[in-house]
């Protein structure tokens, strides 16, 4: 079996819209390519509707949005790990009619109409889910490995929970990557930087927000079997963001023109923003107004049956827009003013500046940011749609086992946020000196890192955004993550009766992935100490002038690169001589010496994070994760249904029409049978239309055997028309074929038992019997009667026949008798006894050549019976 | 890259209703979207009272603009006025078409407030304008050298309007080729037909949103040629629908006692619904309908199994089957010539057809992994990447495995493989080789990469030669490495344990998947 193909994907689940691309290296396929849903359509709605008691993903559920708005919940990404507070007033704002309850954690869950409340982790995992069926149904086998494209203002929290519903999705997490790191991934993979080193701006648009990334390429020289290499890479440099500004917003704009609109048309008696439905309705078509609008001029707007009945029409210009989103356009340019300032670059040191995301299809955001970068046009050679998930595939494929890029693209990416530490215990007095950021804004990433405090209680480490910068979008704190560490306490208590030549110290051991995530991994506390051992006299024959060596560390460093070379083995003896004494030599059997020991006792570290910001616990984990799979179930059945009740209809079709239009059956069927079966077809297929709409799976195979006890017995009848007179023809061959075997077998095999050869013959003639017995009978039956014997029973019939004289043709010839004669005669009897051994051997072969052939009834059987008796005879 | 061209070359399908472009880009070829962000673009051109839009913007004003937006010009092209089909389609068209010079047809419009008259030839230039530029702003250069498709039943005629509508979008048309071909040229039958002996034939089997073509073609010295077309002008995913809506407003009727056959704004949303509902039945075996307020205050919810959408449409699927069957007879040829089967046009997507379509060819594989809108496009880039000189149009961006074996060439020149086909990589093999001849001074190490039983069949990688002390035949015993480490490079190594020397050769060949 040859091994498994590697396949991975990548996912860009955005505020709006969901994209899948794979990798799968298979014959006459491209090895990228982006999937496809049910629609043939390369992007999916990123919704989850639960209404009805079904589940629905992405089209499906964007089909029923418009009757039941409440319950399709879209922006799932963006309220993940956010505060309840927050959630409620993006969706009030956005005209999300959900029922939102706060959980355990104070972050915002929803309630589905059967009263089941899920986290928003559960929301995003059945899209990731159903983006993990697409990738599948791409590549034709499970996927399970994906690299997930987040935005850049993705916060610590974000980002865990992101992990986290991706894993109850069922998918293992490669890596999260950064949008901009995706796009420049897929910029850059087919050009070469050897010659000169770029600049690029990849600006992003999409339906939520807005970010401009600055990215720089270059190469560097390797070596790659001793020859020298040019080595292609990027490096992020600064990504500024506006997470609130996006398609969206300008739709909403329009969406609340065209609302007042409405309004006044009713007289301004009802104010439709009152009405789920009706608003769900309204931004459907503004966004399709809103697409016109980037093409044309003018666009209209026509909705049918908007609020009670009424249709809505009206039109609107681009310049009406324009005017609507007039404040929209500055802040537009906000983020790639910001790379350009905080970068020290100008306008005219940039290469590039790509368009991404699908609101930078709007001709004025083009316009705006063609009049503010000048002379240079906009770059447009990403697909604006799937340069992301294209770029995370790349680096998917880069991270999975069995797949290598043949070209080399090296990428580094840095932390979007800056992240400080902050160190809180009893009696720890804060030191200033101390470098509290803990990663610096745009710090490259994977990475470890190490910090040391002097203290000997036990203490809580938090940790938070640095104040300089703005927060991810609903977050309240800077803290994002909380930890106490025990342990201290009782190592101090533990070693203070010792000398302790420097402060304790406890060393913390915190790493940021690839995926952006930093945690603090690990703690534990170092001890140093000094003390008195006996050690024997060393006899100096020169007086010493060793000076006094000052041996004491210099404490409360950051960074300190002394203790992180020392072995890291807790409660290692660091044995380190540092003698002090001077002077006087004396003969003695032994003195006192003074030794540094250093010992390492790790640390209980445990994570205490509250609030929207934390993880799903174990328990409501594996919770989540039951109910996943219980959906998961109830599609499974959904589905089942489904084919049961089209297994049940395509047969109603097919006996309809093989009723109507089979001659044969005409034959083997009275006219009230098919009447009758006909309208028993007809009652179900009308009970298809009216109570079958919401039928039980079981109710579908039972109607589905309840016709098919009817039909298949006249289908058998008319398989039977043709096969029982075949069946019949061909015993009637071998009954004649069987005859001449018995007949050449009383000349040719006279040993033979008389009895079992009469056993064979009556056999024969007893099947003889039969068969004319049956056709007789059969023959004044009608044919639309049940048949009085089957096919089957007569191919029975002779197989068994065959089987008797098939163990009648094995008997072997009996050896003679063999009387003492004479010495003289001796020599001729040995001769006798061997020609008569070789025989039954010949004759053994013979039958068992004949055997097979006699059992299919072959009527090369007889000739080739005939053409080898002979032989036997002669020898005979 | 060295040798490449400054300018890339494109693939253009100038559709009836859609169009589609495509270039040759890392390697493979992508499909280029629109500044609307769409992959097809409409092949529409309107006028207005102050400016000409091409594409998206033309379609999503024709509802208000029906009289000076131009579509179907394809109908056109190459054709006369008096053509029958020509008259026939002037009925259904809200633009008006008249007579010119050498009864030549052409197109009325107002534009600017002035009355023009165009060409169908210059229509289609427009749209090929637009497509050069949404090219032209994807890859940042010019773009001048293109192939365009044109139907499998051209004229000559057609072809030179269909060029010269090429040349007044200022584009260097390096060829015409026909639809069916460039779907073949997308499987990379052009390649496959290279190993099979004598005649080469593929049927294509296009069944889009409003018409239906058969073709059959085969491969004769190199060249794919059309040895037959069928088809119908009308027959096509938009009478699957019909016949959907036709079932639900029974259905309604029955229901509500309503009928709704008279209510346009009823119809359209229930279209708009059963369009939706034939997506779903490619991948599901019920789709559900449900309208609010369909009729006055009445809402209409409804299931559909694919039992029944096969149903309804069987005559039409059937239909198809037979025009199969006419472009075989008419190309002389039996089920059993076709080699492959390409599956082009949205509607080939429905499994019903699929189904007939490999009955009708005895279970043969169909070729359909290609966006069945994208497949013409798709192959007319292949065409125009090898017209360019791109020096092997296969995939290399990465690959896990290797395509042929590798192996040794031994006693008498058999071919030892050391590392099979799709083995997985990085790998590691070993042999051990000894000599053929008493005090054999060297034995020769010689590469190669292929199937063949014999190395003489197969491709040398490389080879280099190993010297040995003397000794008997036989006696030797020298080791021989193949490792193909993550970057796809094969380092063979040679080593006498007996005196430890040893000796290397890297063969840097990249190993490529072909495409």
């Amino acid at each position: 079996v040859p091994p498994a193909t590697a396949a991975v994907a990548s996912i860009d689940l955005g505020s709006e819209w969901l994209k899948v691309a794979a990798v799968h290296l298979a014959p006459g396929r491209a090895p990228i390519a982006v999937a496809t849903n049910e629609m043939s359509k390369r992007k999916s709605p990123a919704l989850a509707a639960l209404a009805d008691g079904n589940r629905l993903i992405g089209e499906e559920a964007a089909g029923i949005t418009a009757r039941h708005p409440s319950k399709v919940f879209a922006r799932a990404r963006d309220l993940l790990a956010k505060p309840f507070s927050y959630v409620q007033s993006v969706t009030e704002s956005l005209f999300l009619p959900y029922d939102l309850v706060p959980d355990a954690r104070g972050a915002a869950a929803v309630r589905a109409d059967d009263g089941q409340v899920y986290s928003l982790e559960e929301i995003v995992a059945m899209v990731l889910h159903y983006a993990a069926g697409l990738a599948d149904a791409h590549v034709g086998a499970p996927v399970r490995d994906a690299v997930i494209a987040v935005p850049p203002y993705f916060g610590q929290a974000e980002r865990r929970a992101l992990t986290q519903a991706t894993q109850l999705a069922g998918i293992n997490v490669l890596a999260l990557i950064n949008e901009h790191a995706g796009a420049a991934l897929q910029y850059g993979i087919d050009k070469d930087f050897s010659n000169a080193s770029r600049h690029v701006i990849f600006y992003d648009m999409g339906a939520g927000s807005t970010y401009a990334a600055l990215v720089c390429y270059s190469a560097y020289n390797a070596k790659e079997f001793g020859k020298t290499v040019s080595v292609n890479q990027f490096q992020v440099k600064d990504v500024r963001w506006n997470s609130e500004l996006g398609g969206v917003e300008m739709e909403m704009r329009l969406v609340n023109y065209f609302a007042d609109q409405f309004n006044k048309q009713l007289g301004n008696v009802v104010d439709i923003r009152q009405s789920p439905k009706a608003m769900a309705k309204l931004k459907k078509q503004v966004k399709r107004t809103k697409e016109i609008l980037s093409a044309n001029t003018a666009a209209p707007i026509s909705v049918e049956s908007l609020y009670n009945d009424v249709d809505f029409r009206s039109s609107i210009t681009r310049e009406k827009f324009e005017e609507l989103c007039e404040d929209l356009w500055e802040q537009a340019l906000t983020p790639v003013k910001e790379v350009l300032t905080h970068s020290g670059m100008k306008i005219d040191d940039i290469y590039a500046v790509e368009l991404i995301g699908g609101a930078t299809r709007v001709p004025k955001l083009q316009a705006k940011l063609q009049e503010f970068l000048g002379r240079r046009g906009l770059d447009k050679h990403l697909d604006a749609d799937e340069a992301i998930v294209l770029g995370a595939s790349l680096h998917a494929a880069n991270l999975s086992d069995g797949i290598k890029l043949n070209r080399k693209l090296g990428m580094i990416d840095g932390s979007t946020y800056a992240l400080v530490l902050e160190i809180d215990g009893p009696g720890y007095f804060k030191d200033e000196s101390i470098d509290q950021i803990l990663v610096p804004r745009m710090k490259k990433m994977p990475i470890k890192m190490f910090r040391s405090i002097r203290h000997t209680k036990d203490f809580d480490v938090s940790l938070n955004y640095d104040k300089a910068y703005e927060l991810p979008p609903g977050i309240p704190s800077h803290k994002f993550a909380e930890y106490s560490v025990s342990g201290l306490t009782d190592a101090s208590e533990k070693y203070a009766h010792r000398n302790l030549s420097a402060p304790i110290k406890a060393n913390l051991h915190f790493s940021l992935s690839r995926s952006g995530i930093i945690a603090l991994d690990r703690a534990e506390a170092v001890i140093e100490i000094t003390e008195w051992v006996e050690v024997p006299k060393k006899i100096l024959t020169l007086e010493s002038n060793i000076t006094n060596q000052n041996s004491s560390f210099e404490v409360g460093l950051a960074n300190s690169t002394t203790d992180s070379n020392e072995n890291l083995s807790s409660g290692s003896d660091n044995n380190s001589s540092t003698p002090i004494d001077e002077g006087n030599v004396q003969e003695i059997i032994a003195e006192n010496v003074l030794k540094k020991r250093t010992f390492r006792v790790p640390l209980k570290v445990v994570e205490k994070t509250t609030g929207a910001g934390t993880i799903l616990s174990k328990e409501l984990y594996s919770e989540a994760k039951n109910r996943l799979e219980a959906l998961d179930k109830k599609d499974a059945e959904r589905r089942k249904t489904a084919e049961l009740k089209n297994n049940l209809e395509s047969y109603i079709y097919s006996m309809k029409e093989k009723l109507e239009e089979s001659t044969g059956i005409l034959t083997v069927s009275t006219e009230q049978e098919r009447e009758s079966f006909a309208q028993k077809l007809s009652e179900v297929q009308d009970w298809l239309y009216m109570d079958g709409e919401d039928a039980q799976a079981n109710e579908f195979k039972e109607r589905l055997g309840q016709l098919k006890a009817i039909g298949d017995p006249i289908l058998f009848r008319l398989s039977e028309l043709k096969a029982r007179p075949a069946a019949c023809e061909n015993a009637r061959l071998y009954l004649d074929e069987l005859q001449k075997i018995v007949n050449k077998w009383e000349t040719n095999k006279p040993w033979l038992p008389k009895k079992r050869v009469d056993e064979v013959v009556s056999q024969a003639e007893k099947v003889k019997a039969w068969l004319e017995e049956k056709e007789n009978l059969q023959k004044n039956t009608p044919v639309y009667s049940s048949p009085v014997f089957t096919s089957e029973q007569v191919y029975e019939k002779v197989l068994d026949l065959q089987d008797k004289v098939s163990s009648v043709n094995r008997i072997p010839k009996p050896k003679p008798k063999v009387e003492k004669k004479t010495a003289e005669e001796e020599p001729a009897s040995k001769g006798k006894t061997t020609s008569s051994e070789s025989a039954p051997n010949e004759g053994e072969y013979t039958e068992t050549s004949q055997e097979p052939k006699a059992r299919e009834g072959d009527h090369s059987a007889s000739a080739n019976s005939s053409d080898l008796d002979p032989e036997s005879h002669d020898e005979l | 890259m060295a040798g490449k061209r400054r300018h890339p070359a494109i693939g253009i399908d100038l559709g009836t209703t859609y169009s589609c472009i495509g270039v040759w880009q890392n390697d493979r070829v992508e499909i280029i979207a629109n500044d609307q962000g769409n992959r097809t673009t409409p092949s529409y051109v309107a006028f207005t009272g102050s400016r000409r839009l091409i594409g998206d913007a033309a379609k999503n004003q024709a509802e208000m603009n029906p009289s000076n937006t131009i579509f179907d010009s394809k109908r056109l092209i190459g054709r006369r006025f008096s053509d029958a089909s020509v008259q026939s389609d002037i009925k259904h068209w809200p633009f008006k078409v008249i007579s010119g010079p050498d009864d030549k047809p052409l197109i009325v419009v107002q534009y600017r407030g002035v009355e023009h008259q165009f060409a169908a030839e210059e229509i289609s230039s427009m749209v090929l304008v637009k497509m050069r530029e949404t090219a032209e702003a994807y890859l940042g250069t010019t773009i001048r050298d293109a192939v365009v498709t044109v139907p499998a039943c051209s004229t000559d005629l057609q072809r030179q309007a269909t060029w010269n509508a090429g040349v007044l979008a200022s584009l260097n048309v390096m060829r015409i080729i026909p639809e069916p071909t460039a779907a073949a040229l997308a499987y990379g039958l052009d390649r496959k037909s290279a190993q099979v002996q004598g005649l080469y034939n593929v049927l294509v089997f296009d069944l889009g949103g409003g018409t239906f073509d058969v073709s059959v073609l085969d491969k004769v010295e190199g060249v794919f040629e059309v040895l037959a077309t069928a088809g119908a002008a009308h027959l096509g995913g938009e009478d699957f629908d019909n016949r959907m809506v036709n079932h639900f407003v029974q259905e309604f009727k029955r229901k509500t006692k309503e009928d709704i056959s008279g209510n346009p704004r009823a119809l359209r949303r229930l279209r708009t619904a059963c369009e939706r509902a034939k997506r779903t039945l490619s991948s599901t075996l019920e789709a559900t309908i449900e309208i609010d307020c369909l009729y006055e205050d009445i809402n209409f919810y409804s299931t559909i199994t694919r039992a029944r959408f096969e149903e309804l449409n069987m005559d039409l699927f059937r239909k198809c089957i037979d025009i199969v069957e006419d472009c075989l007879s008419d190309a002389k040829m039996d089920v059993g010539s076709v080699h492959d089967v390409v599956l082009v046009g949205g509607s080939s997507r429905i499994p019903k057809v699929q189904q007939f379509l490999q009955e009708l060819f005895n279970g043969k594989k169909l070729f359909k992994s290609i966006n069945p809108d994208e497949a013409v496009a798709y192959g007319a880039t292949i065409q125009a990447a090898i017209m360019s000189g791109e020096d092997e149009i296969q995939d290399y961006l990465m690959n896990d495995a290797t395509p042929l074996s590798l192996g040794l060439a031994t006693d008498g020149g058999v071919m030892t493989v050391l590392i099979p086909k799709n083995a997985t990589i990085p790998t590691r093999k070993e042999v051990v080789l000894s000599t053929d001849s008493d005090n054999q001074p060297c034995i020769r190490i010689q590469v190669y990469e292929g199937e063949g039983a014999m190395a003489r069949d197969n491709n040398l990688l490389g080879e280099f030669e190993f010297s040995i002390p003397p000794a008997p035949k036989g006696v030797p015993q020298i080791t021989i490495t193949f490792h193909i480490d993550a970057d796809c490079i094969l380092d063979v190594a040679a080593e006498d344990k007996t005196t430890g020397e040893k000796m290397r050769k890297t063969i840097t060949k990249r190993f490529r998947l072909k495409h």
